[in-house]
């Protein structure tokens, strides 16, 4: 178990599943993508006597309190099942969940009710930061214990970069990824005591962006080491980095930003010129935004990759968005296009060329993925994608 | 066995928790010499814990040195308030509280006041939160992605004590605690006070008892100590196993502290300062998986 791994092999994206308001499921996410983005809800938020825009997952009949638990499980379930994981498999498997409002939503639902009822609740009446990851470890029948990861919006990110340290360390066969994000008003509240949602329309990177409109969901990715035969037939995790920018707690700088792509680049062991995709965070928050244009311009100064932002496909899911937005992205990417940057117009003058508007296509290659949180929090990560035709290749030969 | 981590620094805090809660301005003063404002109760438990940990350092820490926040609540209290304000009263939170309210704004607040900008985490487990950032610093540390790392658990209660003791299934009276303990591993200035091992996951006692027989475990000089979550009468077995070794009991005499193994550890490499001394530390989930942590204190 503590044998080190081969990095070529042995961080492969096995398996990956969604829900989102872009849709239940990799592939009706991959029909969503290819066509128009959903439009987000008004949520009527008896605190402040306002309604807000909020991208909620489709038609879903569970109760408040459930939505999280249903949500999460169904993502990680269909990435077991497409990595064809048994149970023993999972028996062994750790679980490493991202999420920044963990299981508020649940409790916050369950206070709101007793209230409601006139009873005399008080919040969280159940108490665990590791709750979450605990109950849906159980759920799913994951054995080899469940860590938590809170570092805002790169919450999943993060739980990303340390499977991949596991399985490189040799500790494990498989490592599932979970990121979940539900609805809860104290998030909306927060949200919107910052200023920072839009009116009605979450623009990443464009000039006319107004702030940004949250949403639920949740995401998983097995990783693990490719079955033999089908080395450059997965989606690869590369390497990454991660640091802290105590500049800000809520906004990260130009600097910081580029050196955490440099950072994460040197992990990886690839140059500024190898990369070909980048996954923006591109929040639609005005100085965000800005800043991350400013370190992509700063870092990519012989020629720009093609860049792409996902937000506006499913709202900001928090500490869900690294394990909505990779899968959504590769799910894209496997069919051989990329995925347009829903809500752009008018892109930032800044950036070192302007995202796609259009879904384009994509014929393989080194995708980078970013990923910037409250608390200065920085993570970015590097991927590497088959060429087109792979992925087909490996569902003809099963 | 992997190779043991060394360690250079450590500091035990654990406040009882009172109503009305301990003032931590006058820590906050000894531990920073600095009026910070606008931080929340967490934050200033975590800023106290880590600079304590450092001040005695002979020269400033790397800039990359990483900083990892392990809690068994997480921010409990700004949480539980706000959620109460939004609700009850329709009050939407304050963007300062709103921001703070993410647990990963204690280790941003510690990095900012030591100045550093490497990597930085909040992580848990069920019941062993010390264990799950160790874990992760012994990741990184291993992969060379960080040289030293700053590894912490911070709680806090939520107040009116009364209703926490029900949150957290304690009976009406039950003693509480507050804490903020830190170590500080890897390279970095200063000599080496302890070296720690592990932790080693095990996923059911089978596991657990197979790993007590090695060599490794059963060498001579060290003091056996168990978490609080081990069932009664296991504190017993693995002692048999182990030929009743002498015990560590760190617990005794404390009210509940979720995070209470990083406070037991920082305190045993306190007390055993410049005196070899071994200690073997276990634990479990509630779903019966268990956690070891074997430290060793080094001569002066």
């Amino acid at each position: 178990m503590t044998r080190a791994a081969d990095p070529d092999t042995a961080v492969a994206i096995l398996g990956h599943g969604l829900v989102s308001a872009a849709g239940t499921g990799v592939d009706a996410t991959r029909r969503t993508l290819a066509t128009s983005p959903p439009e987000p809800e008004f949520v009527r938020v008896p605190a402040i006597q306002r309604a807000l825009p909020f991208f909620r997952v489709g038609e879903d009949p569970t109760p408040a309190g459930e939505r999280l638990y249903t949500q999460a499980a169904r993502a990680a379930e269909e990435a077991l099942s497409a990595a064809g994981l048994t149970a023993e498999g999972r028996a062994h498997t750790p679980l490493l969940l991202g999420s920044s409002s963990l299981e508020l939503p649940a409790s916050e639902a369950h206070y709101a009710e007793g209230l409601a009822r006139g009873e005399r609740p008080y919040p969280l009446e159940r108490s665990g930061f590791a709750l979450l990851a605990h109950d849906l470890g159980k759920r799913l029948g994951i054995g080899g214990g469940e860590t938590l990861f809170n570092t805002a919006c790169t919450s999943s990110a993060n739980a990303l970069l340390y499977a991949r340290r596991l399985l490189l360390a040799g500790r494990a066969e498989q490592v599932l990824v979970v990121g979940c994000e539900g609805y809860n008003t104290l998030s909306l509240a927060g949200f919107e005591s910052l200023m920072l949602l839009a009116g009605d329309q979450l623009r990443p990177f464009d000039e006319g962006r107004d702030g940004t409109i949250l949403g639920e969901g949740a995401g998983a990715i097995l990783l693990g080491r490719a079955p033999d035969g089908e080395d450059g037939r997965h989606f690869r995790l590369r390497g990454g980095a991660q640091a802290c920018d105590t500049s800000s707690p809520t906004t990260s700088s130009p600097e910081a930003i580029r050196a955490v792509m440099v950072a994460a680049l040197e992990d990886a062991g690839c140059g500024v010129g190898a990369i070909d995709l980048i996954k923006a965070h591109a929040t639609a928050t005005p100085s965000n935004d800005i800043a991350e244009a400013e370190a992509l311009a700063a870092l990519f100064t012989d020629g720009s990759p093609a860049i792409t932002a996902l937000k506006g496909w499913f709202g900001h899911t928090l500490g869900a968005c690294g394990a909505i937005e990779i899968p959504a992205l590769l799910a894209c990417l496997e069919a051989g296009w990329l995925p347009a940057t829903a809500g752009l117009d008018q892109p930032l003058a800044t950036l070192p060329a302007p995202p796609a508007r259009e879904p384009g296509p994509f014929g393989g290659g080194t995708v980078m993925a970013n990923f910037f949180g409250f608390g200065g929090n920085n993570t970015s990560l590097v991927l590497e994608a088959p060429a087109a035709g792979a992925h087909d290749r490996r569902e003809d030969s099963r | 066995m992997r190779a043991p981590i060394p360690i250079r620094a450590a500091a035990a805090l654990a406040l009882a928790a009172t109503e009305p809660p301990t003032d931590l301005e006058p820590l906050m003063h000894t531990a920073t010499r600095q009026r910070i404002r606008r931080l929340n109760r967490l934050s200033r438990l975590g800023i106290i814990g880590a600079q304590r940990c450092t001040a005695a350092l002979p020269s400033p820490l790397d800039p990359q040195t990483a900083v990892y926040v392990g809690s068994a609540e997480g921010n409990i209290a700004d949480t539980v308030s706000m959620v109460r304000d939004l609700h009850e009263n329709g009050t939407p939170p304050m963007p300062v509280s709103f921001i703070n309210v993410s647990t990963n704004m204690t280790g941003f607040n510690v990095a900012r006041g030591l100045g550093l900008s490497g990597i930085n985490l909040a992580a848990s487990r069920d019941r062993l939160p010390f264990e799950a950032v160790l874990d992760l610093a012994g990741l990184d540390l291993a992969a060379g992605s960080a040289s030293a790392a700053l590894v912490g658990c911070v709680d806090e209660c939520a107040w009116p004590l009364e209703e926490h003791r029900r949150r957290l299934g304690l009976p009406p009276g039950a003693a509480l605690a507050e804490g903020s303990s830190w170590l500080l591993l890897g390279d970095g200035p200063g000599p080496a006070l302890a070296e720690v091992d592990g932790p080693y996951w095990f996923e059911d006692r089978r596991g657990l008892d197979a790993f007590l027989e090695t060599d490794e475990v059963g060498d001579a000089g060290f003091r056996l100590a168990t978490g609080a979550s081990l069932a009664a009468g296991e504190e017993a077995g693995i002692a048999h196993r182990l030929g009743e070794p002498p015990r560590y009991p760190y617990r005794e005499g404390f009210g509940y502290l979720g995070s209470i193994t990083a406070w037991g550890i920082a305190r045993f490499i306190e007390s055993n300062r410049g005196h070899p001394a071994g200690l073997l530390h276990v634990d479990r989930d509630t779903r019966g998986r268990y956690a070891v942590i074997k430290l060793r204190t080094l001569p002066a």
